[in-house]
């Protein structure tokens, strides 16, 4: 870290807040309608879903692993999801408490095979990816799954998720508040707790972890299952939301998801990452996403330039390091 | 310039300094064209230094000094030049691309290509490393993949390689290491016809049977100065070893009052298989125990299976391990590190940036890492009750660090070394091994460390410590455990140690007489 700029320095060291209040400055400034309580509320609404899994995928990428297969793993469980209470009419914490187990269950194999058969996580969760795609497709035989006759009293547990889904309190969409709500949780049990303090070391240096006697196995295998398992949460209240099961649900979300993590400061060497920022970095990427949209971008402008943004966290990032 | 005009190299008052150590102080050395020289010396003697100031790694003008090749002055600004002049280093660890065959790997770099369009003319190839090959009866296809190789065969590929560069002064460092016996053998068939064909060699090695064996003359080096060379006929073992050791023990080791209890630790017959020569072992038959407040001190060269002993102990070797183990009586598995700490074992690794710390966490977190079960039952970490040990530990082992929220990488040496042992001892072990404790430790930290070993022993820890140094072993040991190609070789007390004794078993020059004693 050069000492020799004051200024330099603090720049460097604040680059991604500098970085958004920038962007925000500039979109308040030119994106008519940005700079609007309504508006400016959407974008956490927005991100919600994507942020849920980048927590998830904070601890996977700490621990120096990857998870590609979260996006899939949100459309196969609004199929599961959709088709249990669709075809086989069970009780709607039933059909929760089904979809939350098929969608762990990818994160349980990813987990077994990094862990068991030293598979590098980039493969096995690309193998996962395609898996759980595949899956997803093969049930829904490549249709929507639709979640219908709402009005029946067993479904009225089923209308509470969709409400989390879609309705607010105190001008705050439930949604959001869950979102925050898990970011809190698990940005705790990174910073406070034991496990936390595992899966840091693990990544830092796994083999000084494992002999301090930390069970680095189980720490590994552990973060592949809470990441799917908030996939297959997010895909509940997809297919809540929308009242169906998509499987084409989340595609390339996974890579926002890492995108928010790389922004947010998380390492890909592992060991390294707060949930918080990452909770900022999505956010910044959803400002924006937002503002871009207001101006009338084309997506594929969009597209172009999100990517420059996140190249360009990354390079600041890289400059702290040294 | 230099002596005679059959000097194929001459080294004179060669002086490297590195910050804060002089590695070399007035080294001479010299080689006579066609003769195997061997290099001998402890642990930090100074040889690897020297072999890398010859040939460049160590660039002139960092040394001070004059090398002279065949009476020429040469002053090497980096390693390709001191290879273009003949000096080619076979090294510990091979320097090979696995997925390339022997030609491929023989001529990488410089591969004969057919013109116009540049690609490798692999027929021209292989007959040209056949030509080097066959040169020392090596009987080797060069159209082999060398991951298909055994390790010894790719020592050779290495030694074809250097001789296709034209190489006339060949250095071996320690090439046996990691050689099965027969590989040994192959091996100096291969010297022995390279010699035939006037190459010099510089032969590096522990192993003193092996320099008797093949060298001509030897060079002794102590404490980075030349003691002497000699006509190996003029020498025998116990001659060597003196010349190695001969060094009084200076006044660094602080005074212990510790009472010797029961015993703790009782070992019999432990086999460790090596991690990949199926059928070979790195710890044979090993049978010792250990007691409360004492500092059993083990003693070895290096490859002799001391760190892989007592790696296996806390259970954190890869390879099959067999034996009985007892602490306090009970049988224990050694299934993992984990399993080894509940069972009051602590091990203080060799490799502490590899293998000890977590470098980016801090040295507060790197202290609690492995007693968080103890601080934190319910998964929630009490910062306090974190914050006290971190302070407990932090101020018991004068750790100099600005808080304990730094990053443990920022702190010297010594106090990483203190950060380990804190880890450690925030679990309250009854058996501590410390693997080479005080190695790239100032010799200050040294001295703390060893008053740490000392306050541990006398409130009844007792203290395994592996260490490549003899003073150190023989400073700080009640009892001294020496082992040779993964067998004890030597048991002495205090008392009866001596450098020459301990170097006779590390070095398999005295018969396993001194056993079991005591």
């Amino acid at each position: 870290m050069g000492k020799k700029n004051p200024v330099l320095n603090f720049l460097i060291e604040n680059g991604m807040y500098i970085v958004m209040l920038l962007i925000f400055v500039y979109f308040a400034a030119s994106a008519p309608g940005f700079l609007t309580a309504n508006n400016l509320a959407r974008i956490p609404l927005q991100s919600a879903f994507v942020i849920l899994i980048a927590t998830g995928m904070t601890m996977v990428i700490i621990t120096g692993g990857i998870d590609l297969s979260v996006g899939s793993v949100v459309a196969f469980t609004a199929v599961i999801f959709s088709i249990i209470l669709k075809r086989y009419e069970l009780a709607v914490p039933l059909a929760v408490l089904a979809a939350l187990a098929a969608g762990s269950l990818s994160g349980v194999t990813s987990g077994f095979f990094v862990v068991k058969f030293r598979v590098p996580p980039f493969i096995a969760t690309l193998a996962m990816m395609t898996i759980a795609r595949g899956l997803a497709r093969l049930f829904a035989q490549n249709t929507k799954i639709f979640i219908e006759n709402p009005g029946i009293e067993k479904y009225s547990d089923f209308i509470m998720i969709k409400q989390v889904a879609v309705t607010e309190a105190i001008g705050i969409p439930y949604l959001v508040i869950l979102m925050l709500a898990v970011v809190t949780l698990l940005g705790l049990v990174l910073m406070k707790t034991r496990f936390g303090r595992y899966i840091i070391a693990t990544g830092g240096n796994e083999e000084a972890s494992r002999l301090s006697g930390v069970n680095v196995n189980r720490v590994k295998f552990l973060v592949y299952v809470i990441n799917a398992f908030l996939a297959a949460a997010v895909g509940i209240m997809m297919a809540s939301k929308f009242m169906n099961g998509n499987p084409e649900f989340g595609v390339m979300w996974e890579l926002d998801a890492i995108a928010a993590c790389v922004v947010g400061g998380t390492s890909l060497m592992g060991g390294k990452g707060n949930i918080f920022k990452v909770l900022l970095g999505a956010l910044l990427i959803g400002m924006l996403d937002n503002g871009l949209l207001i101006q009338g971008r084309s997506s594929e402008m969009i597209y172009i330039i999100k990517g420059i943004i996140i190249l360009g966290a990354v390079i600041i990032d890289q400059i702290k390091e040294r | 310039m230099s002596g005679s005009p059959d000097t194929a190299l001459e080294m004179r008052g060669i002086v490297k300094e590195f910050p804060g150590v002089k590695a070399l102080k007035d080294v001479t050395f010299s080689c006579v064209q066609g003769e195997v020289h061997g290099l001998v010396g402890e642990n930090g003697a100074g040889k690897s230094t020297l072999m890398k100031v010859l040939s460049g790694v160590h660039p002139y003008p960092t040394y001070d000094g004059e090398i002279f090749i065949k009476g020429k002055l040469a002053r090497f600004p980096g390693t390709r030049e001191a290879e273009r002049a003949g000096i080619a280093i076979i090294h510990q660890e091979l320097n090979l691309i696995a997925e390339l065959t022997v030609a491929g790997n023989m001529f990488l770099g410089r591969e004969p290509v057919k013109r116009p369009f540049g690609v490798i003319d692999i027929k021209k190839m292989n007959a040209d490393a056949q030509k080097y090959l066959s040169a020392f009866i090596m009987n080797l296809d060069p159209g082999t993949l060398v991951k298909d190789l055994s390790v010894g065969k790719q020592q050779m590929v290495e030694i074809a390689k250097a001789l296709s560069i034209n190489a006339k002064v060949l250095v071996l460092d320690e090439p046996t290491s990691a050689l099965t016996e027969t590989e040994t053998a192959c091996l100096f068939q291969v010297v022995r016809e390279l010699k035939k064909q006037n190459v010099t060699m510089i032969y590096i090695s522990h192993k003193l049977e092996e320099i008797f064996e093949i060298c001509d003359r030897v060079t002794v080096l102590r404490d980075g100065e030349t003691v002497g060379t000699q006509d190996i006929r003029d020498l025998d073992r116990d001659k060597l070893v003196s010349l190695m050791v001969g060094r009084d023990l200076t006044n660094l080791y602080p005074e212990r009052a510790a009472r010797i209890g029961d015993e703790v630790l009782r070992v019999s017959n432990l086999n460790v298989a090596h991690p990949f020569l199926p059928g070979e072992r790195v710890v044979r038959d090993v049978s010792f125990s250990a007691r409360r407040g004492e500092v059993l001190g083990i003693s070895g060269l290096m490859g002799s299976g001391r760190s892989e002993l007592v790696t296996a102990l806390f259970g954190a070797f890869p390879a099959d391990v067999r034996g009985e183990v007892f602490i306090e009586g009970r049988r224990v598995q050694l299934k993992s590190p984990r399993k080894a700490i509940r069972d009051g074992l602590a091990l203080v690794t060799e490799d502490r940036k590899q293998y000890g710390l977590v470098l980016d966490m801090s040295v507060g977190e790197n202290v609690t890492l492995a007693c968080l079960d103890t601080i934190s039952p319910m998964q929630w970490i009490p910062a306090k009750r974190e914050l006290e040990c971190i302070d407990k530990y932090l101020k018991e082992l004068n750790i100099k660090a600005a808080t304990h929220r730094v990053a443990v990488k920022t702190l010297s040496g010594g106090n990483q070394q203190k950060v380990v042992i804190a880890k450690w001892l925030a679990n309250a072990p009854g058996i501590l091994i410390l693997d080479e404790p005080t190695r790239g430790v100032d010799v200050g930290a040294r001295f703390e460390i060893y008053q740490i070993m000392n306050r541990l022993a006398e409130a009844g820890v007792c203290i395994i410590m592996v260490s490549s140094e003899m003073q150190e072993v023989l400073g700080m040991s009640d009892r001294i455990l020496v082992m040779h190609e993964g067998r004890l070789t030597g048991e002495f007390t205090r008392a009866e140690a001596t450098q020459e004794k301990i170097m006779a078993c590390a070095t398999g020059a005295a018969p396993a007489a001194h056993g079991r004693d005591s």
